[in-house]
């Protein structure tokens, strides 16, 4: 379980996050939906000790840690238990697919060369990305780049996976191969933690869906009551404008 | 006036056998540079306190003064302060110090901007799945940084190459010093200094084929295709 107490973040004068707390269950797919600029990447990347949080507490199945005492150790920690997929993907430009994936087993886990590769072959067939084991980042497709970052991710068995707008950056054709990836996942029951705009999509692939507003959540609940039956005025409004655009 | 081609034929053999203090200066020169520039980029890039500061002085110094100057000013200057020093050190050891020391300063800062260029995102990605920051340095952003370096590092080898023209001043023999000699013992100092020229042009040559060579090496290691 996952459980985040009064995260408070701050850049300078700007408060980003206001106090969140967060509990996830194991198994669990939770969306975070709403405006821009309102620091739902920027939960994430707490999480992930991207950013380090100014008040509050990360619990992580038994391990807790409050971050205003974080240790490099629990940094190291909360990283190699947490896997992040990023808006822009991020693989490693220097490396193949296939490399990309085994870098973490090897360097992180010290898995052997073979045990590594034989995981990541694995995990680029979930991907249906076999054929692409040998290309670099600069030959492949965004989706595919995407699909290979979230493998990336997935291969070190993060206890919960944090997707920070996955399909943001890509071409609209593109959106869906990534979109039926995580829907796979979330099948095969992987916890996981989604920033997404994509709202229909947040409604069917996840159990939870919490709207998120000038640093607080302002209201979650199940995910399709959310998105067909929002309590909170702000939520109705901002559903409104997703609607009516289409 | 005209030109004695038998006269600098015959120099050529001599020039290439003091062409090898000019190879092994270069190459030690840049051997020990690349791996001060080195430390020097991590350092500066990290912020290190101090020594980021530190660093940021002596790259200012080096490449902000004349190199003849920083060569007279240790040989003759700051070696001497000590007897011990100035009978142990020798010429080319001194030349090759400064040379050293001087080029770091140079390829520091070309390191130091290419490790800047590489996307922030590369170094997060790296840390999300775990990877310590230095980890993430030589795995991933370094070699990335290289090949950015590339070119500017090889403007910094091939000046090095150069620059030991002036070591002479300071005693060393190599083939500057060779050619006042042999061309004024015909006054053929055309031909003499006409040979020098091409065998700088030769070596700097060499160096621009293997920058090639690399670039399309490195190339290759981000999926370019030629």
């Amino acid at each position: 379980m996952i459980r985040l107490q009064n995260i408070c973040k701050s850049f300078g004068d700007l408060q980003v996050l206001k106090g969140i707390n967060l509990d996830i269950e194991e198994g669990e797919v939770v969306s975070i939906i709403g405006p821009s600029g309102t620091g739902k990447s920027t939960l994430l990347r707490c999480i992930n000790c991207l950013e380090i949080a100014d008040e509050g507490k990360i619990q992580i199945g038994d391990y807790s840690v409050d971050v205003t005492k974080i240790t490099k150790q629990d940094e190291l920690w909360l990283r190699r238990n947490t896997g992040m997929v990023f808006q822009k993907f991020y693989l490693f430009n220097n490396k193949t697919a296939l490399q990309n994936i085994t870098e973490g087993l090897r360097v992180v886990k010290k898995m052997n060369k073979i045990e590594a590769e034989n995981k990541a072959l694995e995990i680029l067939e979930q991907m249906d990305l076999l054929d692409k084991k040998d290309s670099y980042p600069s030959n492949l497709s965004g989706g595919q780049q995407q699909r290979i970052a979230i493998g990336r991710a997935l291969a070190l068995e993060p206890k919960i996976l944090l997707l920070d707008e996955p399909t943001s950056a890509l071409d609209p054709e593109l959106v869906n191969e990534v979109l039926s990836i995580i829907k796979k996942l979330a099948k095969q029951n992987k916890t996981m933690l989604i920033v997404t705009h994509e709202i229909n999509f947040a409604r069917n692939v996840s159990d939870r869906i919490c709207f998120m507003d000038n640093g607080m959540i302002l209201e979650q609940g199940p995910a399709k009551e959310v998105v067909d039956n929002p309590k909170n005025e702000r939520t109705k409004q901002f559903l409104n404008v997703i609607k009516t655009r289409g | 006036m005209n030109f004695d081609f038998g006269f600098m034929i015959r120099v050529i053999p001599i020039m290439l056998k003091y062409s090898t203090i000019t190879l092994r200066l270069s190459f030690f020169a840049i051997l020990i540079g690349v791996m001060i520039a080195f430390f020097i980029a991590m350092i500066v890039h990290a912020k290190v306190p101090v020594l980021n500061k530190f660093f940021k002085l002596y790259i200012s110094f080096f490449r902000g003064t004349p190199l003849m100057a920083q060569l007279f000013c240790f040989y003759f200057g700051v070696l001497p302060l000590s007897n011990r020093l100035a009978l142990r050190v020798s010429s080319f050891e001194a030349a090759l110090i400064i040379l050293s020391l001087c080029s770091a300063a140079y390829m520091a800062e070309s390191l130091r901007a290419a490790i800047s260029s590489i996307h922030i995102g590369q170094m997060e990605a790296a840390q999300s799945i775990g990877m310590t920051y230095m980890q993430a340095m030589f795995r991933i952003i370094i070699p990335q940084a290289i090949r950015v370096a590339i070119p500017t590092l090889f403007g910094t080898f091939i000046n090095i190459v150069k620059d030991t023209s002036l070591v002479f001043a300071i005693g060393v023999k190599e083939m500057m010093a060779v050619a006042q000699l042999e061309g004024a013992s015909g006054y053929r100092y055309l031909e003499a200094y006409v040979c020098v020229l091409l065998v700088y042009w030769a070596l700097t040559s060499v160096l621009g084929f293997i920058q090639k060579k690399i670039e399309i090496k490195l190339g290759k290691s981000v999926g370019e295709t030629v």
